[in-house]
């Protein structure tokens, strides 16, 4: 239903209908399993390249300048590149570990592939934030580098962690969209298909309502969280 | 030998190719079961010279020698090993506010591996010690300032360690929480025979703590001996200044109680 043939009341009766529902909500669920696991993987590698970043640097627990400098260049060259660029160049890489350079687990790759590079300075900020005093605290005490990521710096760090996976999340979110035109299916690609080549404004205005509602929800969730750990903490 | 030994210590940092010498040819010696108070201005270098004692800080040179140990030399690894009987508290606390009061008191413990029963029975012990046993399960963000050193002396004695380093532990402290924390630390040195050196901005802290001290003046021991005679006849130029600004202060609060308003 277009705006060019209805009136604006009839394409948003239509947008919250059950035939336009009918064909959002898989495409909700194909979101979903691209997002989940691209927050997955962007999670743990990017949680995982922070912390090589932060203790790697002069100042860290086991400062190593070339590497440090190696991979601080790597990260600030994939983050230069536009997310649309990246699924392009994706998409061969895909091909590669997934057998196929189209789909939904291509996707995952390519969403993946532009999030951590975002994500893992997000923790290296958040990493940052912490007091040395209490990493020197746990020097002090004779603990050894394991034992100061694992039982310090993580457990320190949590709710800044999460506030920041929260705008990973969202970033990873709307690039699934943009990847959804890619062949990924999901949201983006239903909101090009109908509302973009053959302006059924209803089906756009439904996929919007869906994406802003995935993405309140998760920064609902990730606000409760961290909000909740703080308390927890005595720390607001 | 003595058991702290400190022998020729040197150390400068580094900043934009020059180079600043923070501790000159340190050298002290500390007996067991000394409260060893080192005092000095901002910027004298104490928060180095404790440093270097446990390696937080790297000396350029010179020995450090603890309980007959060359901490100086010691291997990384050694030295991990060697840090768990030095304890450390500090102005901030330091504390970890992911854990409870009884989980930071139990994480030196969980380092050197002891079965958890062993852990908890020392956890309440130390409790006990620091007064703290009804608020085991509280996090440190619910603590007050005091509260909080009394963990962070329990979590530094928690591995029975030798010395405990002291940095300016009550100087955010009111005066009557630092002198609370005060007898709590002269209560562990006598019960565990710890010995302890501690840093301050006041001098009524080494004057009620102290049974020795040294004045640092730009790197170097300016003057260091038995508080009482160090304080009956004090020849450097910082202590001099500190006693002349203590008796300012005091003929400052007699003339406004003289105002008499
Ligand atoms: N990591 C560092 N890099 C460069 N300079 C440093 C470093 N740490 C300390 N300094 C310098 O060394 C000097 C001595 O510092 P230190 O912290 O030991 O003084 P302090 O006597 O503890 O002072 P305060 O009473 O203010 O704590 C200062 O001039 C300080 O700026
Ligand atoms: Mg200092």
């Amino acid at each position: 239903m277009s705006l060019r043939t209805h009136s604006l009341y009839e394409v948003l009766v239509s947008a919250f209908g059950p035939d336009v529902w009918k064909m959002i909500i898989p495409a909700i669920g194909d979101t979903l399993y691209m997002v989940f696991w691209a927050a997955v993987f962007t999670l743990i590698i990017g949680i995982c390249l922070g912390f090589i970043l932060t203790i790697t640097a002069d100042d860290g627990l086991l400062p190593l300048p070339l590497p440090h400098r190696v991979l601080g260049a790597v990260i600030n060259g994939l983050r230069s590149l536009p997310e649309i660029i990246m699924i392009i160049l994706m998409l061969p890489i895909a091909r590669v570990i997934v057998g196929k350079s189209y789909g939904t687990n291509a996707c995952i790759i390519a969403l993946v592939a532009s999030c951590v590079p975002m994500y893992a300075r997000l923790v290296q900020g958040a990493l940052a934030e912490l007091s040395k005093g209490k990493i020197e605290a746990a020097k002090a005490m004779g603990s050894g580098i394991w034992r100061i990521i694992f039982s310090v710096m993580l457990p320190e760090s949590v709710p800044t962690l999460i506030h920041s996976f929260t705008v990973a999340l969202v970033a990873i979110i709307s690039m699934t969209a943009l990847a959804g035109s890619f062949g990924a299916g999901g949201l983006g690609d239903i909101a090009v298909r109908y509302g973009f080549n053959r302006f059924q404004h209803d089906v756009l205005i439904a996929t919007v309502t869906a994406l802003v509602l995935i993405v309140q929800a998760v920064q609902f969730i990730g606000d409760l969280l961290a909000h909740m750990i703080l308390r927890k903490r005595h720390m607001l | 030998m003595a058991f702290i030994e400190i022998h020729n210590l040197e150390k400068s940092f580094k900043t934009d190719n020059k180079s600043f010498r923070v501790l000159n040819n340190i050298n002290l010696s500390i007996d067991k079961g000394d409260i060893f108070g080192i005092a000095g201005f901002s910027g004298a270098g104490k928060s180095t010279l404790i440093r270097c004692l446990n390696r937080l800080e790297e000396p350029d040179s010179g020995t450090v020698i603890i309980n007959g140990r060359e901490i100086t030399s010691l291997s990384s690894s050694q030295l991990k090993k060697e840090r768990r009987s030095i304890g450390m508290i500090f102005q901030a606390f330091n504390l970890f506010d992911s854990k409870t009061v009884a989980e930071n008191i139990a994480y030196p413990l969980h380092i050197e591996k002891f079965k958890s029963s062993t852990i908890n029975a020392r956890v309440s012990e130390l409790l006990q010690l620091v007064n703290l046993e009804h608020r085991s399960n509280a996090y440190p963000g619910a603590l007050s300032g005091g509260e909080k050193q009394r963990v962070g002396i329990a979590r530094a004695i928690a591995n029975e360690p030798k010395v405990l380093l002291s940095d300016e532990a009550t100087s955010s402290l009111d005066p009557q929480t630092t002198f609370s924390i005060l007898e709590l630390l002269q209560k562990i040195n006598k019960k565990l025979d710890l010995t302890i050196i501690l840093i301050t901005h006041e001098l009524s802290v080494i004057q009620y703590i102290c049974n020795r001290m040294a004045i640092l003046e730009a790197g170097k021991i300016a003057e260091y001996g038995d508080t009482k005679n160090v304080f009956s006849a004090p020849s450097s130029e910082t202590l001099q200044m500190f006693m002349k600004v203590h008796h300012q202060f005091q003929q400052q609060s007699l003339f406004v109680e003289g105002a008499g308003i």
